[in-house]
């Protein structure tokens, strides 16, 4: 009997850029299959391929024996097969229940419709609200939306896009529930992460891609996480000996180093009267990286942006070195050493359309080393840019290539240094790591380090507790716009974390 | 105290000068829902006028006007439609390129078509309805109940692109494409077709604006007698929030506006009757400022959608 889905010979090239390579893959009903590889190995794309988002340029997808022709995502909706896609799809203008409902038929939109979204978000514990637009939602709602938008299709394969990342740590064991409960319905799930130990937990079978390329898919039961990690990352050595994960961490004493930030006091209240920030209160010293643990839409994004000048807070103080930059210039901050790594490189890290090498210039092209006589100097740029894709690994490593030609890591590892380039005071970074595999994390990780021996201060805000719990030498954590308490990480339990990251308004004072 | 009988003349005016507006106006919604930029509104208008003149004129009936007239709207929406969806050309230039085109192509066809008598050739129109009772009410009566056929077509059109727009379930999905295409291509719907079907009725909504110039107004083709109402309509469409409703609404108030300056033309005489004219344009700027600041349009609209586009 042919398998369920069989997956002949796909090539996918983007331009010059090879993304598939010969993939080939047999899965059958009632399995969960991880996706696991590097950033730029292929996997949003295979998964693209399949969904019929992108035309492979050779081989053939064959579902229950019969050739599927992937002309068009809804004809890949009529066989069964739904994506959740890293970057959401949803329409920001419209609420939960009319996304769900797009391009269905009439016959599928009445009101019982209605009853069996509400129904499957009960079954999943899925908290959403419906009388709200997506635009108005927290990441990790925008999330369960898609979710639900591709339960609700009756999907016999689902792929699942690094679902966990936006997620709450309190979210994730539920969510993997309900991932379970799909797969013993008989659904076939391919879940594309990085994290090792959940794919573990969730995977029947891991297929590791690399450049392009299926290294091996593996039984996940009897395969050690080392083989996994040294099939992604192939001849580079594995992070056990690339010493920086393992190695005893080096916490900076800045005790007695001066105060690099001072906020005191901020509060943020948004046109529609809510409290974004609530007297908020902390300092990152000189050499000292503050970590900013909570769930998502807790005020983290919002501090950032007031730090940055980004967003004019209510009321509040913020020094910097010791001078107030309350309301200073956006322009006037970066001018006084503040880098930023925003939350969403799209939208505010990267211009996509402008080439690697001018994105890296654009935010301090008047400085004298892109200029040559009054002018821009296009070789300097070059010459810069060249040099900071060698020093991050930026790959495909050509300059000129327009920034929205790379991989989700890679974009991130240009911001990174580009504002680490110009962070000479301080350096806030949201959710560095979103996305990004095993390897770039700690590549990303290790340059923060270095940025902070060098007596930068830096503000390190992610959702990802582990990471954070693992950098900093301090850590604050948020909830409700407030620093629910600051501890440190050595002497710290995950209970108590999170416990201030669900503290109750009333319980924190 | 206001004049009753000269209050219900005005809107009598209102309702004949804002209905070509109107019909642009709810093409240029259809449009954008979808998101595409229609800017091409101006010349699809001539393309209505003239092929209902045309129509009219070698057969001597105004329904045959009106199909003709139709039929050129939707084969300039079609030609833009390529231009900005297949061809993935700047909307704006593939607008203003296709404004050039029929302000051009109608007057030398006119010629062709009409002859010696271009521009004077007189062709059966449509009269109005005089609802018996109704239109004799004081105020309203002339405006409501004493209009053309196209008048009546036109609130009909607008209350279905209302209720085809939010309420039934192929409009959720054109909004969903005129916001996020590729949510909507997700999702499983044919987003090229139903921006070319926009851009089709998109221009024979556009096109029933000319019609109703030749065959319920002036009963002749002249040359660029669109006279930029396709640009007030484009105005329209933004203080009216992109709803067809509203954007009928903001027409009807150029069109009051226009009906207006008329009035102080005739009773002012004294006064260089140029300072009149400005008034529906000035109007139309105030009202923008005011009204127009909040206004959100859909998310996508102008951006060619490119499947494979990373």
């Amino acid at each position: 009997m042919d398998p369920f889905l069989k997956v002949t010979g796909i090539d996918k090239s983007f331009g010059a850029v090879r993304a598939l390579h010969n993939v080939n893959l047999l899965a059958s009903k009632g399995e969960c299959i991880a996706i696991l590889g590097e950033n730029g190995a292929g996997k949003t794309t295979f998964a693209s391929v399949l969904i019929g988002l992108y035309q492979p340029d050779n081989g053939e997808i064959k579902l229950g024996g019969t050739p599927v022709s992937v002309t068009s995502p809804a004809k890949v909706i009529e066989h069964g097969i739904g994506m959740i896609h890293q970057h959401f799809s949803l329409v920001g203008a419209m609420t939960a229940e009319e996304n769900i409902l797009i391009g269905l038929p009439s016959t599928k939109r009445g009101a019982e419709a209605r009853a069996r979204i509400r129904q499957l978000c009960s079954d999943f514990d899925f908290n959403v609200d419906f009388d709200i637009r997506v635009t108005e939602m927290p990441v990790g709602m925008k999330q369960r939306v898609e979710i639900l938008k591709a339960l609700f299709r009756d999907v016999s394969i689902l792929i699942l896009d690094e679902p966990t990342s936006v997620l709450a740590p309190t979210e994730v064991a539920p969510f993997l529930k309900g991932v379970r409960k799909l797969v013993a319905n008989g659904c076939l799930v391919f879940f594309i992460s990085h994290k090792l130990d959940e794919i573990r937990e969730i995977a029947d079978r891991v297929m590791v891609m690399r450049h392009g390329r299926v290294e091996g898919v593996l039984p996940v039961a009897t395969t050690p996480m080392a083989q996994m990690s040294a099939l992604m990352m192939g001849e580079k050595p594995t992070s056990e000996t690339v010493g920086m994960a393992k190695a005893k961490k080096v916490r900076n004493d800045t005790s007695s180093a001066p105060d690099a930030l001072v906020v005191s006091d901020v509060c943020l209240i948004d046109p529609s009267g809510a409290e974004i920030l609530q007297d908020l209160t902390l300092t990152v010293k000189a050499g000292e990286i503050l970590g900013i643990a909570g769930i998502d839409g807790n005020g983290q994004t919002e501090l950032s942006e007031v730090i940055t000048g980004l967003r004019r807070q209510t009321s509040g103080a913020i020094h910097l070195n010791g001078t107030e930059i309350s309301s200073a210039s956006i322009a006037s901050r970066i001018a006084d050493g503040i880098g930023f790594v925003p939350e969403d490189r799209h939208a505010e890290g990267l211009v996509l359309s402008l080439s690697v090498e001018e994105n890296m210039a654009f935010r301090s092209i008047s400085e004298d080393r892109f200029m040559s006589g009054g002018l821009i100097s296009r070789r300097a740029i070059h010459e810069i840019a060249s040099d900071a894709i060698a020093a991050f690994d930026i790959r495909p490593s050509d300059p000129k290539l327009n920034a929205s030609a790379l991989s989700g890591g890679n974009q991130q590892k240009v911001v990174l240094a580009r504002e680490v380039a110009r962070a000479c005071n301080l350096l806030v970074v949201v959710q560095p790591t979103k996305g990004l595999d095993i390897g770039a994390t700690e590549f990303v990780q290790n340059q923060i380090r270095t940025v902070a021996q060098s007596g930068v201060g830096v503000l390190y805000i992610s959702t990802e507790l582990e990471h954070v719990l693992d950098i900093s030498d301090r850590v604050a954590v948020m909830a409700f716009g407030r620093i629910t308490g600051v501890v440190d990480p050595e002497n710290t339990t995950l209970q108590d974390i999170g416990l201030l990251m669900t503290a109750a308004p009333e319980e924190v004072q | 105290m206001i004049d009753l009988v000269l209050l219900g003349d005005v809107l009598a005016v209102t309702a004949r000068l804002g209905t070509p507006i109107a019909f642009a106006a709810l093409g240029g919604v259809i449009a954008e829902r979808g998101g595409l930029y229609n800017i091409g509104l101006e010349g699809q208008i001539l393309a209505g006028a003239l092929g209902a003149a045309a129509g009219s004129f070698a057969t001597g009936s105004a329904v045959i006007g009106l199909g003709c007239g139709i039929n050129c709207g939707l084969i300039s929406g079609l030609l833009l439609g390529y231009m900005s969806i297949r061809l993935r050309i700047n909307q704006l230039v593939g607008g203003i390129a296709l404004n050039l085109l029929l302000a051009g192509l109608t007057a030398f066809l006119s010629r062709q078509i009409f002859g010696a008598q271009a521009g004077g050739a007189r062709v059966n129109g449509f009269s109005q309805i005089d609802f018996p009772f109704l239109s004799d009410l004081p105020v309203v009566g002339p405006s409501l109940f004493s209009q053309d056929p196209l008048f009546y077509l036109l609130i009909g059109l607008a209350i279905a692109a209302w209720f085809w727009l939010m309420k039934s379930h192929k409009g959720l999905d054109q909004r969903a494409v005129g916001e996020n295409p590729k949510a909507a291509d997700l999702a499983g719907v044919p987003v090229f077709r139903m921006q070319y079907l926009a851009i089709a009725v998109s221009g024979a909504l556009a096109a029933l604006a000319g019609v109703h110039l030749v065959l319920s107004q002036v009963y002749v083709f002249a040359e660029g007698m669109s006279a930029g109402k396709g640009f007030i309509a484009l105005a329209a469409i933004i203080l009216g929030r992109w709803s067809p409703i509203g954007a009928i609404c903001a027409a009807l108030f150029f069109g009051f506006c226009d009906a207006v300056q008329f009035k102080l033309q005739f009773t002012s005489p004294e006064i260089p009757y140029q300072l009149f004219l400005i008034l529906p344009y000035f109007a139309s700027l105030i009202a923008l400022v005011v009204l127009g600041a909040k206004a959100s349009a859909p998310a996508s609209v102008g951006l060619p959608y490119d499947r494979e586009h990373r």
